[in-house]
């Protein structure tokens, strides 16, 4: 009797066991970050596509002419985030700087995708804007109220690798491939309120991918120029929340195209005046003195408008100045280009900032 | 027929004839009063899903539910009331033609008073499947979780009939479910239970009078049954599962007991008139009645000791109702009885036939006559039924133990499916910092945990201020959330607002596997164990930290449950049977008929055997709290043969008889009515077989296997071989004891 209370006994205990005395695996060791991606040469145009990694732009400037009698500066750019399991997001800018009317207008879309990547080639559409890249160049297609621009952006020079070879290693905060065309010819279409008009110009074009993030704090500052006789030019310089330049990079670019890079102590850049917005607040620098050693390079840059401010919170998150300028030796023009200016505003809003729409939906398959 | 008891129990006979003679006496009155309250209960019992609750399988002392609790306090949110799920054969959640209905869905529900807040997937792509077809709104209410399953049926309606398929999906919709399909469930069963059980008691008593009585005071058991949960609930949390237990425990016991006294009443009709008949069938099977109860309710009791609302409801809402079985059985019966009289068998429907055949006592003096064989053969037999539970495998319910077409399964099954099992319910770590959780040294602890997870293979995804992406370096966390206010990269500031508030942060923890499943539950385990080794300040809850706290919780509860009901159940016994060793002989047997009933649970609702029959997917695993309720509930009923049995024994052992006649007699004179019995219980325990939650299909098919086990096999041979080799012992018990009883 004592032997079968004994046995139920145990039976019990084993249903009691099967609910207790699981085994289990402990987590593993912590094996420290993960060892840096080894880097390859930039191959073109196979890098001309999108990338998958955390961050990418396409990145367009330009002045429009030709048949145009008011001149226009004009910025289209698509941005490009990849993060691990979410889908790929799109933000795009696109602004006519409209010198004539003083007028400054942008417009910004966003689009998630999983679509854009089986497109062959470079096919991008965000929110009914595209760019695409053909045998004879990059096709440029955006609209906004009042503005239409239909273009082809072709180039003149041969790609420019930044920094000997087009990687920079911002370790460790990461890294990025960085190439430019720094001249490309234009030709396509502008319809205003006004129709259409066949316009011509010359744009620069920045291609930048890599693992980095916008860390948010500080900002930079970043100069093109095309010189009318025929050299191009490019600074960076990256601050600090402190305002203190933590990175500073150049590169010039023949008439030809032979590129040279510049060291940090070769190029300096001199704020001469500022500008405040009346919308945002934040106060830029506006007007530069710049001068490049062993160079005839000793320009002043000069807004064509002061206000270029762009409030991208809906789509980038970011409130920054991209615009239009002149070079000018002597008052006399010798040049022009773009200034792109990030980390000035100073508003604390940003992680309330309504996430932006997403609006016209591109259809990738029938891109 | 056999004499009432002697001297040694005299003053209960007193107590059980007092009783007998006053409901004779006081017949119509009795009749009035049940009528009268039976009235009055009926709006309570028929309003009784109004008070019920969906949950009730957490506790505030464990881990998981006071991870939720830091979760509300510190983050500020209670986290999503439902989700909108949204899903698309031809279109994925970035094509117009799928956002476009969604948003006029969302819009919809934007109108509705109690949403809050709705998060669409467009502004939180991790609501989007991988394939794209599927995407997801996460709708926040202004309600408590205990009444969100409410909402349900409006939100349903605002859906409308969108070109896309849209679904409510969350642990609102799984209770607002359950209620629904619970009570569905209960008038299938009593659809379908009470027709056979009406016919179990006319092919019994082949009389409409005798047989309408059990369904009368079975059905008022019910009715007065549910009205005591209805009023209960009002002053504390009732489950919906109390329900169906509490009806299906009402409608057999009710029925049973009432089958025990008028098959005695008819006994004693032979040789006595109507009154007198009435007045010992009260002292002998009123008694025996008042006793098996008694070990019912002690059963059913012990859920009560538990910390889950579930449970103590069920044993509370059981225990009620077993209550008033035995009210209706020792008070409404007999005045039926004796209104009714000597026309007990009036519209016959068949002959009747002779109660007693000999059959039984034939069998029990086959067996008397090879105890040790029988004994050992099918004690074998039985242990062969209980090996299944070796490898038993226990989980605690999600919305799989409902059926594949029921609302909130389809959406759980979709969900699954297309964002992984761990998206649907994730982990979750609550942390909290010394300094802001943005701050350099909790970002390094953060991203080393992380880190860690996310090299385990049992993870599938981990989101956390310092998860965003494997290529984002911790140095460029420190700096992305240097300045917490000007976070410019959208994923970061998302997820930094998502998952972070002053020093607390949350990490969220997708285990590839379902919650249920041994690796996801290991994983809880080892995050706990990493917490406790690194000293951190941190909860974890969720998915699969609260199923394994509710286990835990629930099988470290359970022996002391098993203890009480031992002891009580020992004490009611010795208390009837003043011997020391047939309780224990009792306790014993019906430990392995539940034993025989678990290994069947096993092999079905585990293994999946005859689950194309029975209408079920498998689980690959028993419901948690099932072992548990069938323990406290089928120890009780199983008891109640048992007790019939050892009383008819024993009326023939006091009577002067040995222990082998005694034996013999007993079986015999108990036989057909146990039978009888049994058969009506079985009958309703598998009317629950037809429901669509599994867990109380298990219930009534285990109740059901139990008590045909008990009934046929440990009564038949089992009880006798035990007792003839237990011998005299079988009614020892220590002179104090006897003396005791004397006085």
């Amino acid at each position: 009797m004592i032997k079968r209370m004994a046995c139920v006994t145990g039976i019990i205990f084993i249903i009691l066991l099967a609910g207790c005395g699981m085994e289990y695996k402990s987590l593993p060791e912590f094996s420290g970050s993960a060892p840096a991606d080894v880097y390859q040469d930039i191959q073109l145009p196979a890098d001309e596509l999108p990338h998958n990694n955390l961050s990418e732009w396409w990145y367009f400037t330009g002045h429009l002419d030709g048949a145009q009698e008011n001149p226009m500066g004009f910025e289209f750019v698509i941005f490009q985030a990849n993060r691990e399991l979410a889908p790929t997001a799109y933000a795009a800018h696109f602004a006519i700087s409209d010198i004539g009317s003083n007028k400054f207008v942008y417009a910004e879309r966003n689009s998630v995708t999983d679509g854009a990547n089986a497109n062959p080639g470079l096919n991008l559409c965000v929110g009914g804007w595209k760019l695409a890249l053909i045998d004879s160049g990059f096709k440029i297609n955006a609209n906004m109220p009042g503005y239409s621009l239909d273009l082809l952006a072709v180039p003149q020079k041969p790609v420019t690798l930044h920094d000997n070879d087009g990687l920079l290693d911002f370790s460790p905060y990461g890294w990025s491939y960085y190439y430019s065309y720094t001249r490309l010819q234009l030709a396509g279409v502008l319809t205003t309120d006004e129709g259409p008009k066949y316009v011509t110009g010359q744009a620069w074009m920045d291609h930048q991918w890599g693992d980095f993030v916008s860390v948010g704090t500080g900002g930079w500052d970043w100069f093109s120029l095309q010189l009318d006789d025929g050299r191009d030019f490019t600074a960076s310089f990256v601050f600090n929340e402190d305002r203190e330049i933590v990175m500073k990079y150049g590169t010039l670019v023949s008439e030809f195209g032979a590129v040279r890079h510049l060291t940090s102590e070769e190029f300096a850049i001199k704020a001469l005046d500022s500008w405040t917005s009346p919308t945002t607040g934040a106060t830029y620098p506006s007007g530069w003195d710049l001068t490049v050693k062993n160079t005839n390079i000793n320009l002043t840059l000069i807004p064509v408008m002061k206000n270029q401010e762009l409030d991208t919170r809906a789509s980038t998150g970011q409130v920054y100045w991209e615009g239009a300028v002149e070079a000018l030796i002597a008052g006399n023009k010798v040049g022009r280009g773009f200034v792109e200016l990030t980390g000035y505003y100073e508003g604390k809003d940003l992680i309330n900032a309504e996430t932006g729409q997403i609006t016209n939906l591109c259809d990738a398959k029938s891109e | 027929m056999g004499p009432a008891y002697r001297c040694p129990q005299f003053g209960e006979i007193i107590l059980y004839r007092s009783l007998g003679r006053f409901v004779v006496r006081r017949r119509w009155w009795i009749l009035g009063l049940w009528i009268t309250v039976a009235i009055l209960a009926l709006p309570l019992a028929a309003n009784v899903g109004s008070v019920l609750r969906g949950g009730g399988f957490s506790a505030s002392s464990i881990e998981a539910e006071r991870a939720y609790n830091r979760f509300k306090s510190d983050l500020g949110t209670s986290g999503p009331t439902v989700s909108v799920v949204f899903n698309s054969e031809n279109h994925t959640a970035y094509d117009p033609e799928f956002v476009e209905p969604a948003r006029e869905v969302l819009n919809s529900i934007s109108q509705l008073d109690f949403v809050e807040n709705i998060v669409p997937f467009w502004e939180n792509f991790a609501q989007v499947s991988e394939s794209g077809h599927t995407a997801y709104a996460a709708i926040y209410a202004d309600v408590d979780d205990e009444d969100a399953h409410r909402i349900v049926p409006v939100l349903r309606k605002s859906l409308g009939e969108p070109p896309i398929q849209a679904y409510i999906a969350g642990p609102a919709v799984f209770y607002d479910d359950i209620q629904r399909l619970s009570e569905n469930d209960l008038r299938k069963a009593e659809i379908i239970g009470l027709p056979f059980a009406l016919l179990v008691l006319l092919l019994v008593f082949r009389s409409v009078s005798a047989a309408v009585i059990p369904v009368i005071a079975g059905g008022a058991s019910v009715v007065m049954g549910l009205a005591a949960v209805c009023g209960l609930g009002q002053f504390t949390p009732f489950s919906i599962f109390a329900l169906n237990v509490a009806t299906m425990v009402g409608l057999g016991l009710g029925a049973d007991y009432s089958l025990f006294l008028v098959s005695r009443f008819r006994e004693e009709l032979v040789h006595s008139d109507s009154d007198a008949a009435v007045v010992t069938t009260v002292e002998t099977a009123g008694k025996a009645v008042v006793f098996s109860g008694l070990a019912v309710m002690v059963g059913l009791s012990s859920l009560i000791l538990f910390e889950f609302m579930m449970l103590r409801s069920i044993g509370a809402g059981g225990a009620v109702v077993v209550a008033i079985a035995v009210m209706a059985a020792i008070t409404l019966v007999p005045a039926l009885l004796a209104i009714i009289g000597s026309n007990i068998d009036r519209y016959r429907v068949w002959r009747r036939r002779s109660d007693t055949t000999g059959g039984w006592a034939r069998v029990a003096r086959a067996v008397m006559a090879r105890p040790i064989p029988v004994f050992f053969i099918v004690s074998l037999f039985l242990l062969v039924m209980v090996t299944p539970v070796l490898r038993a495998r226990v989980s605690a319910p999600d919305a799989s133990v409902l059926n594949k077409s029921t609302p909130s399964r389809e959406a759980y099954d979709l969900l699954q499916e297309e964002f992984g099992p761990g998206h649907v319910t994730p982990i979750f770590a609550v942390w909290r910092f010394p300094d802001s959780s943005l701050a350099k040294t909790s970002l390094n602890v953060m991203h080393e945990f992380t880190s860690v997870l996310k090299s385990d293979d049992r993870v599938s995804r981990v989101v956390s201020p310092v998860s965003i992406d494997d290529r984002i370096t911790i140095e460029e966390y420190e700096l992305l959330y240097r300045n917490p206010s000007v976070i410019t990269d959208p994923y970061a500031r998302a997820i930094a607002h998502m998952t972070t508030l002053g020093k607390s942060a949350l990490i969220i923890i997708e285990p590839k596997g379902a919650p249920t499943s041994d690796d996801a539950r290991g994983l809880v385990y080892a995050i706990r164990d990493y917490r406790d080794t690194n000293n951190l300040d941190m909860l974890v809850g969720g998915g699969a930290a609260g199923l394994t706290d509710f286990v835990d919780r629930l099988y470290s509860e359970f022996p002391r449950a098993i203890g009480i009901i031992f002891l009580l159940t020992y004490i009611v016994l010795l208390l009837l049977f003043r011997s020391v060793f047939l309780p224990v002989k009792a306790v014993l047997m019906n430990v392995l008929s539940l034993g025989a009933s678990f290994g069947a649970l096993v092999l079905v609702f585990q293994d999946g055997w005859m689950s194309g029959i029975l209408g079920f997917e498998p689980l690959g695993y028993i419901e948690a709290t099932l072992p548990i309720i069938m323990f406290a509930l089928l120890f009780g009923l199983s008891m109640d043969y048992e007790v019939f049995l050892l009383a008819r024994i024993k009326e023939a052992y006091d009577a002067g008889h040995d222990n082998a006649s005694a034996i013999a007699i007993g079986l015999e004179r108990s036989g057909r009515v146990i039978t009888s019995a049994a058969t009506v219980v079985i009958v309703v325990s598998l009317a629950f077989v037809s429901a669509d939650i599994v867990l109380i299909k298990a219930v009534g098919l285990g109740a059901a296997i139990a008590v045909f086990v008990d009934a046929s096999i440990v009564r038949s041979l089992l009880v006798p071989s035990t007792m003839k080799l237990l011998g005299d012992w079988n009614w020892w018990a220590p002179t104090i004891v006897r003396r005791k009883y004397r006085e």
